[in-house]
């Protein structure tokens, strides 16, 4: 949505030198260099040529003076030159129509005595060289001639540098070699000095030669920054805040925004599509709150990335305070893409790519496997069958990952048309996008966007817009989850079984013969299907008035949400899930909707007195009536083809949720600032959650940050070292209530709880509880103290930003394990109850650095950021959560992993023995387990009692990372650019949670290659790491232990692009403003130390992090061709 | 005019701001998806729901449905693994005595008994409160019986599987249920008052809309069966007694009855649990899921799917089994019990055929190829195989053959073996074996009930009780184990299950658990 406040501070912000305001028209200057920078930016060749206004006059006898009022009025520009000057000029016919001014000029100026320079859309008018000499100009008498040099600080000289006497109309420029002369009256005794891309200079007349240096002007234009309910200029933010701009990412095609931000920003942890900013706070959601255009907590995938205009990133809670109960996690707001005044631009971009799994897992052959098999079952006293025995299970018959892994099909169209008037502006986006997973009858999604962002201004005072996102996906695949591969099935499928069998029916296997149960996961992928459309939504209107100066009020109402239908089905086939039975036809269809309407008013009140400037908002969120619901129906026995469920020979509703939600809250805001040098800033926000009983519902978040603008210091401008210099510390509460609803009560359970009476299975509806009511939760409260610094040093050329803070969560709505004798829980956990009992704390260092330059011709840019994240929980309730391997207790990481440590293996009998001896010397029956035997692991006993048990357990490694890094490589050379990302995580493990099916030996299934170092007797022991093969673990080397646990670091090479612009002759030659092309990898490289699943980056929850289950899909890799066109 | 905007501007904001902020009951509003306890069992019906719910405790994840009758049938040593069954390594770890305190079955039948127990809690508290504001109902009444019955039941489970467990007899809305172990005579005691409430509160029948549902005949059973396990032989003997003439022995010809889906809840059962096939339900879900969470209301029993040749084929007959058949008759002839062919088919005494009641018509049985398999509980002589997993088949928990050796055995162990022999006897001719006719010592006639019940009870999951309460589980189960595997590693600590780890983990107060055992 539209930011009123965003246009208001752009005024500001070119609105900057008000002392010769009324000579020079600074804020025009500004934004052309602005615009210029963009374009840069944008396309990297700046197109130097040609004025895009153009000019027409058909007239005879043109005095210079009607020429100076036709150009100003026909192109905006500003004409500058010495008093009386234009009366040495002879009137000219002039007759053109449609021609740059440049053209018009020298028609005009051909036979003059008279010259022009143009420097950006300033005219400036000079004698002409030859006649401009002391001898022959005689000085008026209230005229002298200043003369000297301009010269930047490497002592070149700028030539072209305009000289100009404030307050009049006298002006010149300087020629090729920066020296200029200019008849100035003594009455006069200043210049004023400028250049393209340098500071402007007031220097004082003196006799003689006037030196000036003009200091090259900072590269970076002062940015507008989106805040909750406004925006400030880069230079005045207080708090913590990443950017990332559409010009930061490059090429870069993403499946969701979560990796469009992966390593563009310090202070923010993406593994796998969740966002973590500064750290876990929370052991519950700790998605950060995502507002989109002003519209809270927006639905991410409504977004086309290639709307994106900027990512704003609101790490602390001086920043994050304004959105109260739901900032705790940091804030992401999204803007899109607006309008802009001026004549109709249109994008079109497209592209056309491959996707491939990045890599293979290495298995056991056939011959290895039956090998594997025949030692398992003997250790486990099991006869081989026949089929087993005989050769022909060792021929290898198919590679199941060469199977399923397919290249993917990737294109994506772009189109938007934007532009505006006096009045109105406009942004009109769609675009098409298609992807395919790289494997076999694999999940293909389509995706249409479509956005139309309007503002209108209706009278000087009165604006209101619109911003109306829709977004429709589809997606089919095979397989029963559109990953036919169910990559668990694809390793564990013996390789002698062919994909189909002699009668061209999917082989399965014969639990009596073969042993294994084979799923084959081409069977499934031909036999399920998925399919899934949906459409998501968001739309919102605004309105502002503003009925006195500075005071404005905005009003803006929308709704999101969605719809959509998903529908898997079965066809009947042999060779289901388990066993080789016959599964049924089947059709399963969920319909679901959600509805969020969202009201949010707020005046901001703006103004300065003396040195003092000062804004004041306060507002508030009304959300009522938000719903979303889900009904599931399935049938069984029916024909595919006309996949309407009642037509099925039974049907049933397998689900019906209902959500509601509401929300209610006030806000505020207080923006001082003394002398440009002391800035303020206040927040405070109370907010309503219905997730709490009702005495518990209110909870308030204040916050407060300075900063100090130490670059506006005379003792640091001095120093002559900072571009910029500020400081900033904040402080600040936000918070959480990312729980479930009505967890305050004990809610009743209903569910397919029933008992089959009587020889009909008559049945009688059943009624229990769920859970205990945790009554007495309120708000969990983060808070956060920060420091930061931002820095720009040599011409701005490096920036750096540095920051520090500390976390604090206390009442961390905690999900306390209840006993499992309790009686609650479903299948594996042992139900919980919430109570506000733990805390939290997160240190961190975030290091951004920006360096931009050249060398000759090639101009480079390098954006690198870093992160140092320490999370400790500092205190638990009553103990420990053990969730699995990874647990949570007071001053470890929250979710570390937890176990054994592994010491080899007992290599003999004997080794056994003597460890057994030494235990029951202390008393103990024996060192492990008395199921123990001679290839079984030795696991350490740590706490040294002479036995291992529970209590030897341990922390065996951390989930996450100590290090996070991103680094953004961008070089160009004429019209080629080239863009290199890098990222990556240091100091994490992973927890192999496959090991027990893919490589423990404990089963009859395909195994990763690493069984083939397995212990298989006394004098074939193997690697010393890896066991005996055995059926059902006895010995417990399954257990959680170092043998699961392999280092996560990595580094990856997500980005390689390479692009070429036409020269803008050549693109205007077919019609466009600008064409590019490129070509880009992604995910090509990846350096990590782990073997043991597709990818490193592995993802999970706050509290069993990095625990790789072996079914994430790989990112794919991929490679795109694609243009860019601009119109 | 401008002005006149202004203002009226102004005034139109702080309407809105006002309207906004007096809106304050947005966020007042009922949960849309369920009732709570504040909201519910709070009428006769309401409290009866939440007595079926106890019953829908059997269908826990793992638990009857599939791998606690593989479980008690494992550590007896009545099954034998074939190649198919490598894959279960729990199972497999069960029949070695390889198991521990994170094996799957055992953990589940810890937390299916404790569900069992906070469902009956929940009804105990709300039935009485009821009934203390209202007056007497029949409805509440029988679903208390119900609650009581089903919680003494829990309790005598973990009582004797476990020894000293939490002990929880009142509902509790809210904490984590921290809870100290209470010693094992606590736990039978309560089990004991249990059944004792069922039985004055449970009706003796129930119509055919509620067959199968708890009586007082099975909480007497029950409450018998607790009195002999805990050695009390006088008590469980009157209350067996209380069973005379209630229920009776099938004949020979409705043997099948005991154990498959015709004619269920008989005149032979005390006390089944219910399974269903629901024709076009994924039977799968009541395997692989939570029949209560994976929204599927398949009710069905994998038994006769993992014991069968032609389905998954997990678990054949232990050939060692076979021989138990075959003994001496009282004149010292070699003889062969009848109740062979109806256990299990091949060899030379057990069934030759099988699919005498399929449309297909009988098939013989080929020995040779398959080896033994189970007749008793698979439906072979009905269909050739479960397709999926459709079988309906109740498990009994109790049946009144097992009753009647119950009684013998109380006779026996009171020092009257003929009265017991009597009671053995009633079971031998039943199915036509031949009636033990000489005068037995106590001892001896203790040998008989011993064979007796294992021939007549053989993969009813009970064995395993047998050897345990006879004290001779270590002996007997370390002869086998060594003869098949190799190994004896049943110690005295197998006499217990291990606590479970997930209840070490969760219950703070649960106190020292020796060895991570018991």
């Amino acid at each position: 949505m539209y930011h009123p406040n965003q246009n208001k501070c752009m005024k500001i912000a070119y609105a900057m030198p008000p002392e010769n305001a009324k000579w020079r028209p600074v804020t025009k200057l500004l934004l052309v260099m602005k615009l210029s920078i963009i374009l840069l930016l944008a396309f990297t060749q700046v197109s130097a040529s040609g004025y895009s206004q153009t000019f027409t006059l058909s007239m005879k006898k043109v005095s210079l003076e009607t020429m100076i009022n036709e150009i100003k009025k026909q192109t905006g520009y500003d004409v500058f030159y010495e008093d009386g000057l234009i009366l040495e000029a002879r009137p000219v016919d002039i007759k053109v129509r449609n021609v740059e001014v440049k053209v018009l000029l020298d028609i005009y100026f051909k036979d003059q005595m008279l010259d022009y320079v143009i420097q950006n859309k300033t005219i400036v008018i000079t004698r002409k060289k030859a006649v401009y000499s002391p001898e022959i100009n005689v000085p008026r008498d209230t005229t002298r001639v200043v003369q000297g040099k301009v010269m930047d600080e490497k002592g070149e000289p700028l030539s072209g540098a305009t000289v100009t006497v404030p307050d009049t109309k006298i002006g010149t420029s300087a020629n090729a070699n920066g020296e200029f002369n200019l008849r100035v009256p003594e009455s006069m005794n200043k210049l004023i000095v400028s250049s393209i891309a340098h500071k402007d200079q007031i220097v004082q007349i003196k006799p003689g030669n006037i030196i000036v240096i003009l200091k090259e002007m900072a590269a970076v234009v002062d940015d507008i920054v989106v805040i909750g309910y406004g925006a400030v200029k880069k230079s005045d933010v207080t708090g913590a805040v990443s950017s990332i701009s559409k010009k930061d990412l490059g090429d870069r095609q993403v499946s969701d925004i979560a990796s469009l931000i992966q390593g563009r920003a310090a202070g923010v942890d993406v593994s796998q599509g969740t966002i973590r900013i500064r750290g876990i706070t929370t052991f519950n959601n700790t998605d950060p709150l995502v507002v989109i255009d002003g519209f809270i907590g927006g639905n991410l995938s409504t977004v086309n990335a290639n709307d994106i205009e900027n990512i704003e990133i609101l790490k602390d809670a001086s920043s994050t305070a304004i959105y109260g109960s739901r900032g705790a996690n940091g804030v992401i707001l999204i803007t899109t893409k607006s309008g802009k005044a001026g004549p109709l631009k249109l994008n079109l971009s497209y592209y056309e790519g491959v996707s491939q799994v990045p890599k293979k897992m290495e298995l056991l052959n056939a011959n290895q496997y039956t090998d594997y098999v025949l030692d398992l079952l003997e250790n486990s006293g099991i006869e081989p069958t026949p089929k087993i025995l005989s050769d022909e299970v060792r021929i290898d018959r198919t590679d199941w990952q060469d199977e399923i892994f397919r290249t993917g099909r990737n294109r994506e169209l772009n189109l938007d048309f934007s532009g505006g008037a006096e009045n109105v502006s406009y942004f009109l986006g769609m675009g098409y996008k298609h992807s395919e997973n790289p494997t076999f009858m694999g999940r293909a999604d389509d995706n249409f966007y479509f956005r139309n962002k309007n503002t209108f201004t209706i009278k000087k005072w009165i604006r209101a817009g619109n911003n109306f996102a829709f977004t429709y996906n589809h997606f089919q695949g095979g397989g029963a989850d559109g990953n036919p591969g169910n990559l668990d099935h694809t390793l564990t499928a013996p390789q002698y079984f062919p994909v189909k069998d002699e009668n061209g029916n999917y082989s399965v296997s014969d639990r009596n013969t073969d042993i294994v149960e084979l799923s084959n996961p081409i069977n499934s992928a031909v036999n399920n299907h998925i399919k899934n459309s949906s459409i998501n939504y968001q739309a919102a209107l605004w309105a502002e008035v503003e009925p006195i100066k500075g005071l404005v009020y905005k009003i803006q109402a929308g709704v999101s949400g969605d719809f959509g239908r998903g529908e898997t089905s079965n066809n009947s086939y042999t060779g289901g899930y388990v066993g080789n039975s016959v599964v049924p036809t089947r059709l399963s269809k969920t319909n679901y909707y959600s509805f969020s309407p969202l009201i949010e008013q707020y005046i901001t009140y703006t103004n300065h007195f003396g040195l003092h400037d000062f804004s004041v908002m306060a507002g508030n969120t009304w959300q009522n009536g938000s719903a979303n619901g889900t009904v599931g129906v399935s049938g069984q026995d029916l024909d595919l083809s006309i996949s309407n469920v009642l037509t099925a020979s039974n049907y049933l509703v397998t689900q019906d949720a209902i959500g509601k939600y509401a929300y209610l809250s006030y806000f505020g805001r207080i923006n001082y600032q003394y002398a440009n040098k002391y800035l303020l800033t206040l927040n405070i926000r109370t907010d309503a959650s219905p997730r709490f009983a009702p005495g518990n519902r209110w909870g308030t978040f204040p916050s407060v940050a300075v900063a100090w603008k130490l670059h506006e210091e005379d003792f640091i401008k001095r120093l002559n070292v900072f571009d910029q210099l500020k400081l900033r510390g904040g402080w600040g509460l936000s918070g959480n209530d990312a729980i479930g609803e009505f967890r305050y009560l004990s809610q009743v359970y209903t569910n397919n709880v029933y008992y089959p009476f009587g020889s009909q299975g008559t049945r009688a509806n059943g009624a229990t509880v769920l859970n205990n009511a945790s009554g007495d939760i309120q708000w969990e409260s983060t808070e956060t103290k920060s420091l930061g610094a931002d820095m720009a040093f040599f011409k701005n050329k490096l920036s750096v930003t540095l920051d520090y803070y500390i976390k604090e969560t206390s009442d961390i709505l905690y999900e306390v394990p209840r006993a499992s004798s309790l009686g609650y829980g479903g299948t594996y956990g042992s139900g919980s109850a919430i109570v506000n009992a733990a805390s939290m704390e997160n240190k961190g260092i975030e290091l951004q650095l920006g360096y931009r330059s050249a060398i000759g011709q090639v101009s480079y840019s390098i954006n690198a950021n870093y992160t140092h994240n320490k999370n400790k929980v500092t205190s638990l309730g009553d103990g420990s959560y053990l969730d699995g391997v990874n647990r949570t207790d007071i001053g470890n990481p929250v979710g570390y992993f937890y176990g054994f440590v592994a010491d080899g293996i007992f290599n003999s009998q004997k080794d056994l023995d003597a460890a057994n001896g030494e235990a029951q010397a202390k008393g103990f029956t024996e060192y492990q387990l008395g199921s123990t035997r001679a290839g079984d692991v030795r696991f350490r006993d740590v706490n040294g009692d002479g036995h291992v048990d529970n209590d030897d357990r341990t922390s065996i490694g951390s989930p996450h990372p100590t290090h996070i890094f991103g680094v953004n490589l961008n070089l160009g050379y004429k019209g080629f650019d080239f863009n290199m990302f890098l990222q990556g995580i240091n100091g994490s493990s992973i927890y192999d949670g496959n090991f027990d099916k893919i490589r423990s030996g404990t089963l009859v299934m395909n195994q990763y290659a690493y069984v083939l170092d397995r212990w298989q007797s006394e004098t074939n022991p193997g690697n010393g790491i890896v066991p005996r093969a055995i059926l059902g673990d006895p010995a417990q080397n399954n257990r959680a232990s170092t043998l699961k646990l392999s280092d996560g670091n990595y580094l990856k090479l997500r980005q390689l692009s390479l692009g070429y612009s036409l020269s803008s002759a050549v693109a205007k030659r077919v019609g466009f403003d600008n064409i590019r092309i490129y070509a880009s990898a992604y995910n090509y490289f990846t350096f990590t130390k782990y073997k043991y699943g597709y990818d490193p980056e592995v993802g999970g929850g706050n509290l069993n992090r990095a625990f790789d289950t072996g079914y994430n899909f790989p990112r794919p890799k991929m490679l795109i061709f694609g243009f860019q066109a601009r119109l | 005019m401008q002005k006149l905007i202004y203002i009226k501007s102004c005034l139109f904001v702080s309407l809105l701001i006002i309207s906004s902020a007096c809106n304050k009951d947005i966020i007042d509003y009922p949960d849309p998806n369920s009732k709570n306890t504040e909201t519910y069992f709070n009428t006769p019906d309401q409290i009866e729901q939440g007595s079926i719910a106890i019953y829908s405790s059997f269908f826990h994840n793992f638990a009857f449905a599939w791998q606690l009758p593989e479980m008690f049938d494992g550590l007896a040593n009545e099954f034998e693994g074939r190649p198919s069954s490598a894959g279960e390594g729990d199972i497999q770890a069960l029949l070695r005595y390889q198991y521990n305190n994170a094996t799957g079955p055992i953990t589940s039948y810890w937390r299916m008994l404790y569900r069992m127990v906070l469902r009956s809690n929940l009804v105990i508290f709300k039935g009485n409160e009821y009934l203390a504001a209202n007056g007497d109902d029949v409805i509440v009444s029988r679903a208390l019986g119900d609650a009581y019955f089903l919680r003494g039941w829990a309790y005598s489970q973990l009582a004797f599987h476990w020894g000293s467990v939490p002990l929880r007899t009142s509902f509790v809305t809210e904490g984590n249920g921290d809870a100290p172990r209470a010693p094992a005579e606590a736990v039978w005691a309560q089990a004991e008052a249990d059944f004792k409430q069922a039985q004055t509160l449970l009706p003796e029948s129930w119509d055919p809309e509620f067959l199968g549902r708890a009586t007082s005949g099975a909480a007497t059973g029950f409450l018998g069966k607790l009195y002999l396990y805990n050695e009390n032989y006088s008590q469980a003997d009157a209350e067996f007694a209380k069973m005379d003439g209630k229920y009776s022995l099938l004949p020979a010809n409705k043997w099948d009855d005991n154990f498959g889906e015709a004619n269920e809840n008989n005149q032979e059962s005390v006390f089944e649990i219910q399974f269903f096939h629901y024709p076009g339900a994924n039977t799968f879900s009541t395997l692989f899921g939570d029949p209560e969470e994976v929204g599927n209301p398949s009710r069905t029993n994998g038994h006769a799917q993992l014991y069968s040749w032609t389905d998954w084929a997990n678990w054949g007959f232990q050939p060692r089994r076979v021989a138990d058949f075959q003994y001496n008759d009282e004149s010292g002839s070699s003889y062969v019990d009848p109740r062979a062919p109806l256990t299990f088919y091949g060899g030379t005494i057990g069934d030759q055929t099988w699919c005498d009641n399929c449309s297909g018509g009988v098939q013989p049985y080929d020995f040779a190829g398959k080896g033994y398999w189970y007749r008793k509980s698979t439906n072979k002589e009905n269909r050739l195989n479960e397709n999926s997993v459709e079988s309906g088949n109740n498990i009994r928990l109790m049946r009144y053959a097992d009753v009647l050796l119950m009684r013998a055995e109380c006779q026996i162990k009171l020092g009257d073996a003929a009265t017991g022999i009597g009671f053995i006897n009633q079971v031998r001719d039943r199915i036509g074996a031949f009636p033990y006719n000489e005068a037995y010592s106590p001892d001896q006639a203790f040998e008989l009930l011993k064979h007796e019940r294992q021939i007549e009870l053989m993969g009813e999951q009970i064995r395993y009780c047998d050897l345990k309460r006879w004290h001779i589980l270590k002996e007997t189960m370390n002869v086998e184990l060594q003869a098949m595997f190799g190994i004896s590693n049943v110690e005295d600590k197998h006499y217990l299950f291990p606590i479970p780890q997930i209840e070490i983990d969760t219950n703070k107060g649960l106190g020292p658990v020796a060895n991570n055992w018991n």
